[in-house]
Order: structure tokens, then C-alpha cells, then sequence
């Protein structure tokens, strides 16, 4: 055993550090839990930026003034901005903010690793936009036309933008990994006395969930982009049939990754409705248990049907038939979700703040969303589909109400705890009502277009398509506008407003409403009893 | 943090035992990693099989952080002192690293917590007699700590 003299040699902040070094060396969650949050919402606008370019250039049929390559480049950094910049730092955000005072512990299990897991984030959002901006320089070489998919050929033929994007892709798996690794660990070890997995809050058994398909999936991603790494400069020949490769068989690495990577987005979004829904509702979650078994069932046959992405590859008839029956079994697990949800408002005191607002629009356009999601689980239905306007209605139908607009649910309802102060719930409602119109009416008529036959990722079209594309892009402008309002509401809250209870909101139940709001720097150092 | 204290009243010994917070023992957490390092490792070998080798090497390099993970996280929740006080003697077992036990006479022990004079650092709970000192508490928070000296303080003058 050491002995010691009494000198102070151990370097342990227990003050909130001031100035740059309290960000750039956090290892407090809650201030890296801003972070994520703050990097998100700037990676929102830029992703929403592209998005409302691309709506701008379809307004008209004809080539208004983007050509085909930038417009395609518009189109994969979109996704790979709001998917990697966006989404996932905004989940991981809550999750930083939220877990450690959630389950009454004093921090995240790896605290420098979860600094660290943050800092990597800007290298890749840097690295990200620079496979944007590279192209536009001399010898910067070709656009990235491929979408977020990066099938080859193509991707092996793109100029030197798809190695920064590659990089991108790397660094965006390593920040996912570490922060999965942290929260697994903390949520497994670190809960307070007598709170058991099966009395966890629901949202930490989304993430717990959410962190193991990551840590799953993750590998895949990076070992398929580092093959198409060598294939570009490397000279082998993976993906290059002339080579003896084989191009499907990064559209298999792809979508091993790409169809957990929904669900990835999905459930942290899930797991914040299984709070709000109660709290407004002022009644328990109805089936804590068979929520669990749900999103356990979701996450495991999510793992194994990502091939429904490739119908038209031609696989075999039983591969085929697999994938469709495994696609569409899952909507048995989804579907109860939706039932709990909607058994839990059954009977409630509901009252109607923006949180509550946005997870009654989830559960609706969700719903849609997924139900069109069978219609293309469907082989013969799907080749009809397949790389049509439909798919693009589809997949914003799932992804922004199942996740961006439960993430909305999770910030109007977190926001007086974070900040200490209420929100101005009028502006939260026109915020509510203007996104959601506009999100419909974007999005709404692209099925149309999708059934009459619009492909997608093509920057013209026909001029029989000309009326439903500029309702859709009015609606776009709506919805990317409204988005301001988001911006200008958190910055009002941050800055002052009615001061916000402890229990900010009468039905909200959970440790992280015994805290003070805003709680102190350090929370939970000793940690509670749960009887 | 967890704090608790134990009063074996039969062999008249106080006996205070310092840990942090855990939920998984030594054994959950292997089986914990051998799950993730098998679940990998599947993913990993399934498209090794279909020719995609490289993804091999890092599903291992994950296991890897995610072994050490667990490994620092365990090694860190399983620390744990005893302090142990009879009549005539205070006897610290430290479960860090190493088991190790350093016994002090009772009459001429001291306790000493020593603040930062800038409070920018936690204070330290020094415990030994004869320039000999070994820290207590060192992963308590500042009020537990204090709890701590004034309940050893008070064993050590009621004993």
C-alpha cells in the first residue's frame, strides 16, 4: 500500500472550469452533452440548406441552376450530413445530457472518452464538407455523384473528394463506437442501488439497445469503405468484376450497416416518446415489458433483413422471399410499440404542450411512414417502386417523425430541466404546427410523384410532374423556414423566461426531475436509493 | 459513491468499507465482453466467409476498446478500502491493485484533511501517525468525504 506526504499532486476538478477549457476538455456530461447538441443543430441548417437547394432546382422541371453532378453531390451530402451531423449527434446529445441523471449516476461510466468521442465529431463534419468543397477547386477532381450509398463503380471513379468522404466515414464510426462503448458501460454498471434493467427509464433501454447495433454495425461500415479505399488506390479489386469482384457485394456491407442504421436513428426517438407520452398523459407507460421484448425483436430481425434494400439485384427466389418475410415481421414488434403508445393516452389527462403535440404527430405520420414501408418490403410491388420518388416519401415519412421530430419531443421537453427556464410554449406550438404542415406538404405529394413514376436522384424531369413538385418544394420552404423559429425559441429559453420547477412539467416522472433546473454542474454525486 | 458502514458489535470492531457505486460483478462483466467479443466476432467472420476480409480486423480493434472499456470500468467500480477499528489498532485493507493492509496504533493516529488552499481540487483525507500517511476516500465526493473523517474521528475516540 503508498504511503503519502501532504502535498496536492492529484489534478481532480471539482469547480465548473470557465472559458474555452471548460468545452474543450470536458469531461462533464452535461457539457459535452451541449455540445453534441449545439454541433447537431449547426449541422442541421447545413443539411437543411442542401435540402432546400435541391427543392429550389425541382421547383421547375428543366435545369434551373445546378447541373446534374452538383445536384447529385447536393443530394449525398444532404444525407450524410442530417443522418451523421444531425441525427445521431442530437440522440447522442440527449443521451449524454439525459443517462447519467436518469439512472442517478455522477457521470458517464469513460468521461475522457467521452470527450474524446465528441472532439473526433468536427474532424468529421470538417472532412465531411470538404468531400462537398474539394471538387470546386483546381485538380480537385470529379463531384460525388453517388448518393449516400456510394455503390461502386461509380464511387471507385469519383475524384479525390469520395478519400475525404471515406476519412469522413471513418472518424463518424470511431466518435460512434466510443460514445456506444460509454453508455453500454455506464448503463450497465453504473445505475443506482436498487435500480434494476427491467426499472430502467425507457429511454436508456433505447440507447442501450441503440449502442449495441452500433457497436455491431459500425465494422462493417468501415471495413466495406476501406475496401472501396484499396479498390480506388490500392489496385484490388473488390468490387471490380473485370477483377473477379464483385460490386454486390459492397451493397451487402452497405445496407448491413445502413438498415440497423435506421433503427439507430429510430429508437432514441422511441425511447423519448415512452417519457413524454406518460408525462402528458398522466398515466405509466402501458407495457414497460412488452416495450422491451418490442425493441429487443426490432433490433434483432432488423440486423438480418437488410437486403430488402437490393430486391432488383437479382437475388435468388429464397433469398427474396426471406428478406420479404423478415421485413415484414417486423412491423409486428413496431406496431406494438404504437399500440403501447396509444394505450398509454387511452383515457389519459392529456393536455397538448409541443412535446406532447409532437409525439401525437409521430405516432400518426410514423405510422404512415411505416405502412408504406411494407408496401416496399414487398418484392413485386417494390420493383415497380424501387429508385422512385416513393422511396424518398417513404423514408422521410419514417425518418423525420420517427426521429428528428421525437428528438424536437425530447428538446421542448427537456429544455426547461436543461436551462432552467420554460419555454415560450405559443412559439413552441407555431413551431409545431408550421413544421409538421410543411414537413406534409413537402413530402405528402412525393408519393405521387413516386406511383406516376418520378425516378429519384435525377435532376429534371418530366413536365407532366411539374404541379406536385411545386407544391412540394413550397412546402420545403415552409418546412426548412420554420426551423428558424426552432433556433430562435432555444436561444430565448437559454437566455431568460419563466423560471422552470424542478418537475417542469405535473406528469413527468424519473430521477432527472428531482434535480434541480437547471441542475448543478456535478449531480448525483452521491447516489440515490431507488426503492 | 457508496459509502457504508458496518458495526460488528460481538468482536467490538468498527468497520467502514469505501467503494463506488457498481452493478455488475467481476463475472457479469466478463460474460458482458464475451458476448460483445462473440457477437463481433460473428458479424466479422460472416463476411470474412463472403470475401470481405478487411472488415475483420476492425471488428477486432472494437473488441479490443470494448474489453478495455469494461476492463478499466470494473477495475475502477471494484476498488475498495476496509477500514477496520478494534480497541487498540486501525487497520486499512486497500482492494485496488494489489491487496494491501497497513495497521496503525491507535493513540497515535491522526486524522488530517487537508484542503486545497485555491479550492480548485478536492481536499485529501489523510490517514497514519509518524509522517506515515496513506489517503482515504479518494473516490468520494467532498461531503462524503467529510462524513468520513468525522465518523472515523468519532469510532476512533468512542472505541
Amino acid at each position: 500500500m503508498s504511503t503519502t506526504t501532504l502535498t496536492h499532486d492529484e489534478a481532480h476538478h471539482h469547480e465548473a472550469p470557465k472559458g474555452w477549457r471548460r468545452w474543450l476538455f470536458s469531461t462533464n456530461h452535461k457539457d459535452i452533452g451541449t455540445l453534441y447538441l449545439l454541433f447537431a443543430l449547426i449541422m442541421l441548417f447545413l443539411g437543411g440548406a442542401s435540402a432546400m437547394l435541391i427543392r429550389m432546382e425541382l421547383f421547375q422541371p428543366g435545369i434551373q441552376f445546378l447541373d446534374p453532378d452538383l445536384y447529385n453531390n447536393l443530394v449525398t451530402n444532404h444525407a450524410l450530413i442530417m443522418i451523421f451531423g444531425a441525427v445521431m449527434p442530437a440522440a447522442a446529445g440527449l443521451a449524454n445530457w439525459m443517462i447519467p441523471m436518469m439512472i442517478g449516476a455522477p457521470d458517464m461510466a469513460l468521461p475522457r472518452m467521452n470527450n474524446l468521442s465528441f472532439w473526433v465529431l468536427p474532424a468529421a463534419a470538417t472532412m465531411l464538407i470538404l468531400s462537398f468543397v474539394v471538387p470546386f477547386f483546381p485538380g480537385g477532381g470529379t463531384q460525388i455523384n453517388t448518393g449516400w450509398t456510394i455503390y461502386p463503380p461509380l464511387s471507385v471513379q469519383v475524384g479525390m473528394s469520395m478519400d475525404f468522404l471515406i476519412f469522413a466515414i471513418h472518424l463518424l464510426g470511431i466518435s460512434s463506437v466510443l460514445a456506444s462503448i460509454n453508455i453500454i458501460v455506464t448503463l450497465l454498471n453504473m445505475r443506482a442501488p436498487g435500480m434494476t434493467l427491467m426499472t430502467m427509464p425507457m429511454f436508456c433501454w433505447t440507447w442501450l439497445v441503440t449502442a449495441f447495433l452500433l457497436i455491431l454495425v459500425v465494422p462493417v461500415l468501415a471495413g466495406g469503405v476501406t475496401m472501396l479505399l484499396f479498390d480506388r488506390h490500392f489496385g484490388t479489386s473488390f468490387f471490380d468484376a473485370a477483377g473477379g469482384g464483385d460490386p454486390v457485394l459492397f451493397q451487402h456491407l452497405f445496407w448491413f450497416f445502413g438498415h440497423p442504421e435506421v433503427y439507430i436513428l429510430l429508437l432514441p426517438s422511441i425511447g423519448v416518446l415512452s417519457h413524454v407520452i406518460p408525462a402528458f398523459s398522466r398515466k405509466p407507460l402501458f407495457g414497460y415489458k412488452s416495450m422491451v421484448g418490442a425493441m429487443l425483436a426490432v433490433a434483432t430481425i432488423g440486423m438480418v433483413v437488410w437486403a430488402h434494400h437490393q430486391y432488383t439485384i437479382g437475388m435468388s427466389l429464397g433469398a427474396v422471399t426471406y428478406f420479404m418475410i423478415g421485413t415484414i415481421l417486423i412491423s409486428i414488434p413496431v406496431g406494438l410499440m404504437v399500440f403501447n403508445f396509444i394505450a398509454t393516452m387511452w383515457r389519459g389527462s392529456m393536455t397538448f404542450e409541443t412535446p406532447m403535440l409532437f409525439a401525437v404527430g409521430i405516432v400518426l405520420m410514423f405510422t404512415f411512414g411505416g405502412l408504406s414501408g411494407v408496401m416496399l418490403a414487398v418484392v413485386p410491388a417494390d420493383m415497380q417502386y424501387h429508385d422512385s420518388m416513393f422511396v424518398v416519401a417513404h423514408f422521410h415519412y419514417v425518418l423525420m417523425p420517427g426521429a428528428v421530430f421525437g428528438l424536437f419531443a425530447g428538446v421542448f421537453y427537456w429544455l426547461p430541466k436543461w436551462t432552467g427556464h420554460m419555454y415560450d410554449e405559443k412559439l413552441g406550438k407555431i413551431f409545431f404546427w408550421t413544421n409538421v404542415i410543411g414537413f406534409n406538404i413537402t413530402f405528402f405529394p412525393q408519393h405521387f410523384l413516386g406511383l406516376a413514376g418520378m425516378p429519384r436522384r435525377i435532376v429534371d424531369y418530366n413536365m407532366m410532374f411539374t404541379e406536385f413538385n411545386v407544391v412540394s418544394s413550397i412546402g420545403a420552404m415552409i418546412f426548412g423556414l420554420s426551423h428558424l423559429l426552432l433556433l430562435y425559441i432555444v436561444i430565448k429559453t437559454i437566455r431568460g423566461g419563466k423560471k422552470a420547477e424542478s418537475r417542469a412539467w405535473e406528469g413527468a416522472k424519473g430521477l432527472e426531475w428531482e434535480l434541480d433546473s437547471p441542475p448543478a454542474f456535478h449531480t448525483w454525486t452521491v447516489a440515490p436509493q431507488i426503492k | 459513491m457508496v459509502l457504508r458502514a458496518n458495526q460488528n458489535s460481538d468482536a467490538d470492531e468498527a468497520v467502514l468499507i469505501i467503494q463506488p457505486n457498481r452493478n455488475l460483478t467481476w463475472n457479469q462483466s466478463k460474460w458482458l465482453f464475451l458476448f460483445f467479443a462473440f457477437s463481433i466476432g460473428l458479424v466479422g467472420t460472416y463476411f470474412y466467409s463472403l470475401g470481405a476480409w478487411l472488415v475483420l480486423p476492425f471488428a477486432g480493434l472494437e473488441i479490443a476498446i470494448v474489453g478495455i472499456a469494461i476492463y478499466c470500468q470494473s477495475c475502477c467500480a471494484h476498488s475498495q478500502q476496509v477500514i477496520s477499528i478494534d480497541e487498540t489498532h486501525v487497520r486499512i485493507r486497500d482492494n485496488q491493485n494489489v491487496p494491501a493492509e497497513k495497521c496503525f496504533h491507535k493513540a497515535w493516529l491522526k486524522i488530517i484533511q487537508n484542503q486545497d488552499p485555491k479550492g480548485w481540487y478536492p481536499s485529501r483525507l489523510l490517514i497514519g501517525s509518524h509522517g506515515e500517511y496513506i489517503e482515504i476516500g479518494k473516490n468520494l465526493v467532498e461531503e462524503e468525504r467529510e462524513m468520513l473523517a468525522n465518523n472515523l474521528r468519532s469510532a476512533i475516540e468512542g472505541a
